[in-house]
């Protein structure tokens, strides 16, 4: 009888691992995200400190996943994924094409547009913009050396059904390749139901 | 029964040309009146569009409203400078942080309509723009010497003043409820300290001339010292610090009044800053001290992104006011403040992706 009861136990933890809400395993370099907003699925690598977060001020479910910190001790890689309702409170679409004109209008002064894209993803057309700027030295508790940095980010933009996602991945321009290939490895196990 | 047609030759079972004509007339007149009902309906686009109008009135008027702090009633005196308007509300007022009748007049008379031409704004807008600094800036106490990285004069005292609000853009985060009631009034603007005294009270001035005065009402109200501390006080971490706002967090909030006060003290490196730079730092620790009052910077559960976001957003909402004023944006301070307001243009979630970057 034991013998029976192992095996089904083990299955039973292993439905409820699949099952449960929420969840990233750090072994598995997985996430699973069943918050409305953010019902993604995709594998990262291991060492990525990974949290999630809810609006405030507006309705959005974003997850965030820290990389390392660049030698100057000025930036932390990371990737952040964010979905938010495809449509403005009064019903205005959001589109990428505005979604993506307005992050443009807020780039810093002196950004440059490194390439921009339209591809098919996960279904539908993504829009995507890399940008290098110089983040100016940031003052603030902790910092023992502000510090001008250059930072290269790349955000995806794509609407699925009711939700827009933006898909964002940023560094030091200096030290960006690891953070960069961590994001393609996120891409390519992306799923986006 | 015969159901086929009667044959034209057939007497009284064919129409007469006058039946024929009035058949006519009458599906005439029909289709007449139906094409009259159709060209008399209503637009239907340009009814969406004037009820997607009002919604945006209404989300206009929604956000004037929003943009309130509860005070207690007896600071009032204080917080009614210019002519808010304020409601009691229990045992807590509300105040309404938008120009009063009396600023605004105060602000056509000072600007009228002709002196002013538009800015690009980031987000799309545009933002009004003084051509000529207030009359009261040619006038008044000698300029200080320039800033660092600042080839310009800092402006006079007198005419930093008052803001001209440019345009209603990122709503303030106001605080709760005073979670301090037995905490007294002081009822007083304690800028303390020998150095960079006239540049504090500048930049509180400003802020208290911003749709921000909330913040600086409240730091009256309990007489909040605020003054530019020494090296010691920026040593190690706090070393890049433009500010910081210290407080006993070991006391729970609402148990009599703090037995340590709180106090901000401005990193004495930035001793020449632009008192409307100063401002916007002046906003940020004045946030932490509204989440002081509120008791929700002694929450134990408190997020800590939370409390920045909301005082970096509330920086940004200020920085929309001061940007256009402070002229060419090129010292780091200002880059910093530009960088943040432009990330709180894209939102909550981008502000904390930065804010979670540089951390």
């Amino acid at each position: 009888m034991r013998r029976r009861i192992l095996p089904l136990a083990c299955a039973a933890a292993l439905l409820w691992t699949a099952v449960s809400p929420a969840r990233a395993s750090a072994a598995a370099r997985t996430y699973a995200g069943t918050r409305p907003m953010l019902r993604l699925t995709f594998a990262y690598p291991d060492g990525w400190r990974l949290a999630e977060d809810e609006g405030r001020l507006e309705p959005y479910h974003a997850v965030r996943l820290l990389g390392p910190r660049n030698a100057a001790g000025t930036y932390t890689a990371y990737i952040a994924l964010t979905g938010r309702p495809a449509e403005e409170p009064d019903g205005t679409p959001r589109t990428t094409g505005r979604i993506m004109a307005k992050y443009r209008r807020a780039l810093p002064d002196g950004a440059e547009v490194v390439s921009q894209r339209v591809y098919p993803m996960a279904g539908t057309l993504a829009e995507e913009l890399v940008v290098s700027y110089l983040l100016p030295p940031m003052h603030r508790h902790g910092a023992t050396a502000a510090a001008s940095t250059p930072v290269t980010t790349r955000t995806i933009l794509l609407v699925r059904g009711d939700v827009l996602y933006e898909l964002e991945q940023s560094a030091d321009s200096r030290e960006a390749a690891p953070a960069a290939a961590a994001f393609d490895q996120l891409l390519a196990s992306l799923v986006i139901p | 029964m015969d159901f086929s047609s009667p044959r034209p030759d057939q007497p009284g079972n064919g129409w007469s040309l006058s039946e024929k004509l009035f058949a006519v007339l009458m599906v005439g007149t029909v289709l007449g009146i139906l094409a009259l009902l159709h060209f008399r309906k209503p637009d239907r686009p340009a009814a969406e569009r004037a009820s997607r109008d009002a919604k945006q009135l209404d989300k206009v008027a929604a956000y004037l409203t929003r943009v309130e702090t509860a005070v207690s009633p007896d600071s009032s005196g204080k917080m009614l400078q210019g002519g808010a308007t304020v409601s009691a509300a229990g045992d807590a007022g509300t105040i309404a942080v938008r120009p009063s009748d009396e600023e605004l007049r105060a602000l056509q008379a000072a600007h009228p309509s002709g002196e002013q031409h538009s800015l690009r704004h980031p987000d799309g807008g545009s933002v009004a723009r003084p051509e000529s600094p207030p009359a009261a800036a040619a006038t008044g106490p000698a300029a200080r010497p320039p800033a660092p990285g600042r080839d310009t004069p800092l402006p006079d005292a007198d005419s930093l003043s008052v803001f001209v609000p440019a345009k209603i853009g990122l709503a303030y985060q106001a605080g709760g409820r005073d979670a301090w009631p037995s905490w007294p009034d002081a009822n007083q603007r304690n800028i303390t300290g020998t150095a960079g005294v006239e540049s504090l009270a500048a930049a509180f001035d400003l802020v208290d001339s911003s749709r921000a005065r909330a913040l600086t009402a409240a730091l009256f109200r309990k007489g909040i010292a605020i003054s530019f501390g020494d090296a010691a006080d920026f040593a190690g971490e706090m070393s890049g610090s433009v500010a910081f706002f210290q407080s006993d967090p070991s006391q729970p909030a609402g148990q009599g009044r703090p037995v340590k006060p709180p106090e901000i003290k401005f990193n004495p490196a930035f001793l020449h800053e632009d008192p409307r730079v100063l401002a916007a730092a002046l906003v940020h620790e004045a946030t932490h001290f509204q989440q002081f009052l509120d008791g929700s910077l002694q929450h134990e559960h408190a997020w800590h992104s939370d409390h920045e976001c909301d005082a970096w957003w509330n920086e940004a909402a200020f920085w929309d006011e001061a940007r256009t004023q402070v002229g060419p944006i090129d010292t780091p301070l200002e880059q910093q403040f530009e960088l943040g307001y432009r990330a709180t243009l894209r939102g909550e979630a981008a502000l904390k992706t930065l804010l979670t970057a540089i951390q």
